[in-house]
């Protein structure tokens, strides 16, 4: 009866410790706007896990044209961040009869050097950027539209 | 042996926690399908500018400047349409140019076409497959009836009736070397701004007459509908 007595308070207080120290790492504020849920393996949403990833808007978009979309990647953690994958989509557009396919708009892999390290704490601006390529063949009803590009990355911790 | 359990319970709990917060640690962390977007705006295509006319000889040459779609990108083609204004409006005259490239861009409408007609002339500009708003009307010009210029009918290398659009030919060099019949009163009222080489060899003092351009002159025979005042655009 003692014995049982002590190890429910025990077991809670293991349990609640090893909880935080598991946790201990992760960041605990989404502070900006630019800041991009991840999820182990693509399927769960784990809330909490996250990097942000912002790009600079390109003007000036016609057809034949290619305009270099930069990338600034922040590691909100405490360790190091090794990014493997930077890509971007084209998810909507403003105008009707401009769908946002590759027709009109094409999102091209990210031109540079990957993988990159980014260290904990530190804000990078990319040395490669994502191609934004207006096909020749692009709709005329694209003119004067504003696409919406969705980025995202892949990456992981850095070895030790 | 509750006790037992217990512990076991404990111990495998623990371990557990440890594996997990390990491969947490170590997992490869992914982006799903975003939550960050960025813009990109595409231009739009401007208006046309409103074209400059002169009347030379029995033709109209038709100027304007140079549009671009983006800074430093320029038109690749203009539409030019002459519009009838008479109470019977005649069918419009269209051509398909390409641009040259310069400041500015001129075309000529043949005597054929515009013949017997009071016009006006708006541009349209064009970038691949882009066409932008037409823009307003140039001022008129009067063009008497073909019978009264029978001799312009002999032009070399004329431009067809331009109701082509997609038709670049009005651009060639060679497409519109006509020799004015009347030019030594013509070479007063050649426009300024007419810079391509689609302009006739008016032998104005200060023009250039590249080899093509030395056919042998008409007979004077054009009414020469080229009063200074209506010439000059």
């Amino acid at each position: 009866m003692r014995k049982s007595r002590f190890t429910a308070p025990t077991l809670t207080a293991v349990l609640v410790g090893a909880y935080f120290a598991a946790t201990a790492s992760t960041p605990t504020t989404s502070d900006d706007a630019t800041m991009v849920l991840i999820s182990r393996n693509g399927e769960k949403d784990y809330g909490s896990m996250h990097f942000a990833l912002s790009g600079r808007s390109v003007q000036s978009l016609y057809p034949g044209a290619t305009r270099q979309m930069k990338l600034t990647v922040v590691n909100p953690y405490g360790f190091r961040l090794r990014l493997q994958r930077l890509t971007g989509k084209v998810i909507t557009s403003s105008r009707r009869g401009c769908s946002p396919t590759a027709a009109n708009l094409a999102i091209k892999e990210y031109d540079g050097l990957l993988p990159v390290t980014v260290h904990a704490h530190q804000r990078v601006t990319m040395a490669g950027s994502i191609p934004v390529t207006m096909p020749r063949s692009a709709t005329e009803k694209c003119a004067g539209s504003r696409f919406i590009i969705m980025l995202s990355g892949w990456g992981g911790r850095a070895e030790r | 042996m509750r006790q037992f359990v217990k512990r076991c319970v404990i111990a495998a709990a623990l371990v557990a926690l440890g594996i997990a917060g390990t491969a947490m640690a170590y997992a490869d962390w992914t982006l799903p399908a975003g939550r960050h977007t960025v813009t990109a705006n595409v231009v739009k295509m401007p208006r046309g500018t409103a074209p400059s006319v002169a009347k030379q000889a029995a033709k109209a040459i038709v100027s304007w400047s140079a549009q671009e779609v983006a800074p430093g990108v320029r038109m690749d083609h203009y539409i030019v349409m002459a519009h009838s204004t008479e109470d019977r409006p005649l069918r419009d005259v269209i051509h398909t140019i390409a641009a040259t490239g310069g400041d500015s861009e001129s075309v000529s409408f043949a005597a054929a076409e515009v013949a017997g007609g009071r016009w006006v002339w708006t541009i349209v500009p064009k970038f691949r497959l882009w066409t932008g708003a037409e823009s307003g009307k140039s001022r008129g010009l009067t063009f008497p009836e073909v019978s009264a210029v029978p001799a312009l009918a002999v032009e070399a290398n004329a431009i067809p009736p331009a109701t082509h659009p997609g038709s670049d030919k009005s651009t060639d060099p060679t497409a519109d070397l006509t020799v004015s019949p009347t030019a030594p009163t013509e070479a007063s009222t050649t426009p300024a701004a007419t810079s391509t080489p689609a302009l006739e060899a008016t032998p104005s003092p200060s023009e250039t007459v590249s080899p093509a351009e030395s056919a042998p002159p008409e007979p004077p025979s054009a009414t020469g509908e080229s009063s200074p005042a209506a010439a000059r655009e």
